[in-house]
């Protein structure tokens, strides 16, 4: 960068009064104390952000991305908020894919990341991830999501791995009125949505939403539009009622209809072995949960949960449909004043069907799956208000892989009220997806000579096992500093019986007349991560706002281990200005190292890239904002990463819209 | 790479521009510390039950609920003394123990844990202080809510009544009064 000396100078000084000018408001705090009540009503008081100064509790690398920072973002997908959280490997696959993923292992299919919304896990069996672009919600109504790095699986379950996100929306009670969102721009062409909420009786208040959006094709890296629009229509309601002062019920569900479009290439068994065309997925489900809690007393209180998840998904390669009932029981008590105890049972029924073709087939076609988990957890307190030691451990039966042990022990110590360090060993596990089992895929068919053609094609084991990992990590955390706040994470991460595969020797298969050479998956391969994540917060002053994060991941690679690299580094810069009281400016500069995606065509290599994002807004009235946004301002196009299979690279458009918010 | 010059310059520009018009905000003080304050004052207009502290040299427990922010800004006044003793700070960050409060401050409880916690102590000579009218709707005693910059007291009669405490007439006259009763059932 080419700053000039004299501008750096200038912004050192403005810096600098800046700085001083802030702690001058809080030096005469003492005297307060001595202030009347009356007088002390009459003061003038400002509330400014919080997030300077507040420090989490939790023992645990854990950040929450709060409805502000969703909005002021401008972000029109949950993905795109996940931008926000440190140590997030969140790329945009094309205009409908995403791949996220934390502490490594990225992919369309990245599968060591478990996302729940409002307690409804979102990760699917089909082949252990998450389908990004069938899940969304109304934006406005998240209340915030937890993005928590590192092993959550004593708490949460299997499958989380490297991360656990919660995306919490808000009780109905606080969405009372009307919310009407309309826009439109470059890439996202068009988009609306409309909430109502309103009290049903004194007890209870519910909402409902409808939203729609219009998504345009981004360009390949080859050049040429990728053909990857998609639309989607979704709408939903959240009821919650207070049958007694200690039982709430909560009622939600959604339903959505989306058409994805894709430049899909497959193998053919005949001449010309390959075809590449346009198509239109079919995706659509929906879900409904049921939440009692019952509360014996601040210290007690148990939850049941029930909830119904269905999808459906026309593609060429593949048509699924999948149905999952799932029924979670949680109590949480304190014993002898000095434990805090939460334990639960759950249980999930998992039914699929997947469509036969030449080129996927999964065997069996249809499956009923069950899982049976058990789990308790303990929070001991050590030291008063200073030192807790929390134990716990996940047991859970499935039909993969059978029974499975995800312990943790954490320990957390506040020696100061604005100092916070706290350590953690887990261990946790990926179990194995119906993709690892049961499916084959014919990637490629190679015509050799007229006698002979080689049919090339990816094949499930089922005795697959879990993928493992012990984890082992360290935090710290400070505000010692006014208005500023610092949160460290360390972690190394030891992984065995991760997938690796081996290619078989060359078969002619006498049925097909084909060459069979065919790649089956295994559990031999373990690679070691470690790295750090930072984010810090500054309230220069009260309406500009600073957040930095900064994170390091460094892979062992050997023979034993070769997938995706991610980014080693990753570092995102965000200005959060309110200019004046109904004026915001919001930026958002990103900057991600190079990676690698490996797929099963070949390994395409990732160029670093920076990225800018402005929001500038306005509010004429105070149920009124109209605001103005560009994404990836800084080049026309970029490249965030590459799916494994099907659809070519492509690349990720500059774009602006424009947002109207309305509420009423 | 991108010109910085292009996006640095125009930033500082405008930073400049509004610092000007944005100082008049920092003339006011923290939230945060005005309440502790306020809750300091409130107690020393409050007289418990004589049979509250056990011994002589008992201090007055200030029980706070709240992150770091707010308890940073009780720590302003833990030299204080409340009714000739001193005032001793305590976490209840994980609501046990509520019985050696004599005051509760809750920054921030969701609406269902609070109703059963209020419940619990609505016969006991616990002043319980919130930050908005929700805690008084759910039994609390005292609201200090920020309106428009600057805080309003509101007090709850009816709990007053049945938790033994009196609170001075200089106190109350400043503040607007409301009857809500525990919420039944």
């Amino acid at each position: 960068m080419h700053i000039k000396n004299n501008q750096l100078k200038l912004l050192l000084i403005y810096f600098l009064s800046l700085s001083i000018y802030s702690t001058n408001a809080n030096s005469d705090h003492n005297e307060l104390i001595d202030f009347s009540v009356e007088d002390l009503l009459n003061i003038e008081v400002i509330s400014v952000s919080k997030k300077a100064k507040s420090l989490n509790d939790s023992p645990a690398a854990i950040f929450v991305i709060t409805q502000n920072d969703i909005n002021r973002i401008g972000a029109t997908s949950i993905p795109e908020a996940l931008r926000l959280a440190p140590g997030l490997d969140v790329s945009r696959i094309d205009a409908n894919k995403w791949a996220v993923s934390a502490r490594g292992f990225n992919g369309r299919f990245s599968n060591k990341l478990l996302v729940l919304i409002d307690g409804r896990s979102i990760y699917t069996r089909a082949f252990s991830g998450v389908y990004w672009e069938n899940n969304d919600v109304m934006l406005e109504d998240v209340e915030r999501i937890e993005v928590i790095r590192g092993p959550g699986a004593t708490l949460w379950g299997a499958n989380a791995v490297n991360g656990v996100i919660n995306i919490i929306t808000k009780n109905s009670a606080d969405t009372q009125g009307g919310l009407l969102i309309a826009g439109g721009g470059t890439e996202e062409q068009g988009f609306g949505a409309f909430r109502y909420g309103g009290q049903l009786n004194i007890d209870t208040t519910a909402r409902a939403y409808i939203k729609g959006f219009k998504h345009d094709e981004s360009t390949l890296k080859s050049g040429g539009e990728a053909g990857d629009d998609r639309d989607k229509v979704q709408g939903g309601f959240r009821l919650d009622t207070q049958l007694s002062t200690k039982d709430n019920l909560t009622l939600q569900g959604d339903a959505y209809h989306s058409h994805i479009n894709q430049n899909t290439t497959l193998p053919l068994l005949t001449s010309p072995y390959q075809s590449t065309f346009n198509e239109t997925i079919d995706s659509f489900g929906g879900n409904l949960l049921g939440r009692h809690q019952h509360i014996y007393s601040p210290t007690s209180e148990h939850t049941l949960q029930i909830y119904y998840d269905f999808y459906e998904r026309d593609e060429a390669i593949f048509k699924e449909s999948r149905h999952i009932i799932d029924i979670d029981f949680q109590h949480r008590f304190s014993w002898l004043n000095w434990n805090d105890l939460i334990w639960g049972v759950g249980y999930r029924y998992n039914h699929d069907d997947f469509s036969k073709n030449d080129v996927a087939k999964a065997n069996p076609s249809s499956r009923n799956d069950q899982l049976f988990s058990a789990f308790l957890q303990d929070e001991i307190t050590l030291i008063n208000d200073s030192l807790w030691l929390t134990l716990g451990a996940k047991v859970e039966h499935n039909d993969y892989s059978g029974f499975e042990a995800q312990p943790t022990a954490r320990l957390m110590w506040i020696p100061h009220h604005q100092h916070r360090l706290w350590g953690a060993i887990s261990r946790a596990v990926r179990t194995p997806s119906r993709l690892d089992h049961d499916i084959s895929i014919l990637v490629r068919t190679i015509p050799v000579d007229p006698q002979t053609t080689i049919a090339a094609s990816f094949v499930g084991l089922p005795e697959f096992n879990s993928e493992r990992v012990i984890s082992y990590e360290l935090g710290y955390r400070t505000t010692f500093i006014d208005n500023v706040s610092i949160d460290f994470t360390s972690f190394y991460n030891e992984y065995s019986s991760l997938m690796s595969s081996t290619t078989q020797a060359l078969i002619p298969n006498p049925t097909t007349g084909f060459t069979d050479a065919q790649t089956t998956i295994n559990n031999k391969a373990t690679t070691t991560t470690y790295g750090f994540e930072v984010a810090a917060v500054w309230q220069i002053l009260d309406w500009w706002r600073w957040d930095a994060n900064y994170n390091l991941l460094k892979t062992k690679v050997d023979n034993k281990f070769k997938n995706d690299l991610s980014p080693q580094q990753q570092v995102s810069l965000r200005s959060i200005m309110s200019l004046k009281q109904n004026i915001d400016l919001d930026i958002l500069f990103r900057y991600v190292d190079s990676s690698t995606a490996v797929g099963i065509i070949g390994t395409t290599h990732i160029k670093d890239y920076v990225s800018l994002d402005i929001r500038l807004a306005w509010q004429p009235a105070s149920n009124l904002e109209l605001s103005l946004v560009g994404q990836n301002l800084l080049a026309e196009k970029h490249l965030e990463y590459r799916q494994e299979f099907i659809t070519s690279a492509t690349e990720i458009d500059r774009g602006m819209y424009g947002k109207l918010a309305w509420s009423f | 790479m991108f010109s910085s010059n292009k996006i640095f310059f125009p930033i500082l520009c405008i930073a400049l521009l509004f610092s000007t018009t944005n100082q008049v905000w920092s003339q006011s003080i923290e939230k945060q510390t005005v309440l502790a304050a306020l809750t300091l004052n409130i107690a020393r207009f409050t007289t418990w039950p004589e049979l509250t502290f056990k011994k002589p040299e008992s201090t007055f427990n200030l029980c706070i609920y709240g992150d770091n922010v707010v308890q940073q800004s009780f720590s302003n006044i833990k030299d204080k003394q409340v009714s000739k003793r001193s005032i001793h700070i305590i976490n209840i960050s994980r609501l046990r123990n509520l019985n050696q409060c004599q005051v509760i401050y809750i920054s921030e409880l969701e609406r269902n844990k609070l109703i059963p916690l209020l419940l619990d102590l609505k016969d006991k000579p616990i002043l319980t202080i919130g930050e908005n009218m929700e805690f008084l709707q759910a039994g609390g005693i005292v609201g200090l809510e920020n309106i428009n910059g600057k805080i309003q007291l509101t007090i709850n009669l009816a709990i007053i009544k049945q938790s033994q405490l009196v609170i001075s007439s200089r106190v109350l006259k400043l503040a607007t009064i409301v009857n809500y009763p525990i919420p039944n059932n």
